[in-house]
């Protein structure tokens, strides 16, 4: 069933004076409930953007933004939850006030989130370090509490902001698998963004490309196969000739902004 | 404890050893220096009497009760100037750094405030507030007041844009974004302004006994020189400066940042 609708959104940085950007131009798109969906595209094409208003950070120009019918005005962390790609971690709350700060803020009681925060970290491999500080986590283990802190609200969608944009490539692969199962599990929406073809590929149920400035989805690709995938997925037919048309389409989008 | 590390050179070099014995070399150096200056040197002992006389005068001083009521009074103006400080420091950097526009007035004069010789201003507290504690206390919370506001607007006013982006998504009320995000961002540079003020205070409250009071430690000092009881005043100052020390000491455990 249909979760989100977005419905020919614009948004416009600083309209009306000179140096006005139209970071998001048109972008009509679902996204279905427990869809995992990616939007990869070269840097400064409004993905940022278009996920911000998704989550109600952002208020488009024009058009707007749907969730289960309602027009999406502000943030609703219970509808949609934000992972940044910074972690963006409370360095001065222990790991287990981190996963539960979402909530809190939220209005949750310190009892109750604590109690779901105390359960997420355990979904997401990390429930021996509730007491810990961030600092002593690797970032990979940082950016599951983040992920955590987001699963606590129970959210139907998940919005990820390049959340492996800080990780090294091995730790990205690892915490990429360990996500990857967690998310089937948890059964949520997500749309993620990423600058990584393979990852754009291997997480999807659908790709979005979009071009470059102003944004505009240039395509949609469906990948066919169950989630949640393993490795091999990889090294298969499918995979390969999804990833090759991708670079192309990348390689030509790009191209639009060199000329 | 010796902790040892081992040198790109391959040479185990025991740290914390090295360290304490230079520190120990540089206080036997000092000592030599004052047993040289009193003994060949024949240095006055209206200027500096010997280490012996000194030691004797403090082991006759600390048992006697007076003096640790002299001692608790200095303690106590130390105490409550920083109290004051920390309280009205803490607040008016609070309120302040809610307005861009009173930031922006108010930061060049907390910082001037900041460097500014209050010595100067003694005088003015006596006229003023007289010669009792409360001169002390006030001139010395002044003192510390300063730093600590200062650190407080500029620790509040520098929370990084992410942290307040997650307060956002997740619907932070105002008083959440305040003491959930804001505090906790700001609190190391809070915490060293109160640091900064502690060690202030302890200065001023010594500094303002000295220049002209009835109680406490500093006067004690001035009293002592004033009678020509040279090692007494050496003794007292002795005290002194462990109680000051043993009080920063202090301050500075239960005001340590944690975590970060």
């Amino acid at each position: 069933m249909t979760q989100l609708v977005i419905d020919n959104l614009t948004v416009t940085y600083g309209s009306g004076t000179d140096d006005a950007l139209v970071a998001c131009a048109g972008i009509d798109l679902t996204i279905d409930e427990g869809e995992f969906v990616t939007i990869i595209g070269p840097s400064g094409c409004g993905k940022s953007t278009l996920l911000h208003c998704m989550g109600g950070m952002l208020q488009p120009s024009e058009g707007g933004v749907f969730f289960g019918g309602e027009r999406v005005v502000k943030p609703n962390p219970r509808n949609a939850a934000f992972v940044f790609q910074d972690y963006s971690l409370f360095p001065w709350k222990s790991v287990g006030e981190n996963a539960g700060m979402g909530l809190r803020f939220a209005g949750a009681s310190k009892a109750d989130a604590a109690a779901a925060a105390a359960q997420q970290l355990d979904f997401v491999g990390l429930g021996d370090f509730a007491d810990r500080y961030p600092r002593e986590l690797s970032g990979g283990m940082q950016q599951r509490v983040a992920v955590a802190r987001a699963l606590a609200l129970e959210p139907k969608m998940l919005l990820m902001d390049e959340p492996f944009g800080a990780l090294d490539e091995q730790t990205r692969r690892n915490l990429g698998m360990d996500l990857a199962r967690i998310l089937a599990e948890a059964g949520q929406a997500v749309v993620m963004i990423t600058h990584s073809l393979d990852e754009a590929i291997f997480w999807a149920d659908r790709i979005i490309v979009m071009s470059a400035r102003p944004g505009r989805i240039a395509e949609e690709i469906r990948v066919p196969a169950p989630r949640p995938r393993d490795l091999a997925f990889m090294t298969t037919q499918p995979f390969q000739d999804i990833r090759v048309h991708l670079f192309e389409q990348l390689e030509q989008v790009q191209g639009a902004v060199a000329r | 404890m010796t902790t040892t590390t081992i040198r790109p050179g391959g040479r185990r070099v025991p740290r914390s050893m090295t360290i304490w014995s230079m520190r120990l070399a540089l206080l036997v150096v000092v000592l030599a220096a004052w047993v040289f200056a009193t003994t060949v040197g024949g240095v006055s002992p209206l200027i500096l009497p010997g280490i012996a006389a000194v030691l004797e005068s403090f082991f006759s001083l600390v048992v006697r009760p007076e003096i640790w009521t002299q001692a608790g009074i200095t303690v106590l103006e130390m105490l409550a100037g920083f109290a004051i400080a920390a309280v009205v420091g803490l607040a008016v950097g609070f309120l302040l750094s809610r307005s861009r526009v009173l930031v922006r007035a108010a930061e060049p004069l907390f910082a001037w405030g900041y460097m500014f010789p209050f010595a100067l201003l003694y005088p003015l507290f006596l006229l003023w507030v007289g010669v009792g504690l409360e001169s002390k206390i006030l001139y010395a919370a002044v003192g510390a007041f300063f730093p600590i506001a200062y650190n407080t607007i500029r620790g509040l006013r520098s929370v990084d844009r992410k942290y307040l982006q997650v307060g956002k998504a997740y619907g932070a009320s105002g008083l959440q974004i305040d003491l959930n995000i804001k505090l906790g961002a700001a609190r190391p540079m809070i915490l060293s302004g109160l640091r900064i003020g502690s060690s202030i205070v302890t200065i001023y409250v010594v500094l303002a006994e000295l220049l002209g009071s009835n109680l406490g430690l500093g006067h004690e000092i001035e009293s002592a020189s004033s009678r020509l009881q040279i090692a007494d005043s050496y003794a007292t100052v002795l005290l002194l400066i462990v109680v000051t020390v043993i009080l920063q000491r202090i301050m500075e455990y239960l005001l340590r940042s944690r975590h970060e």
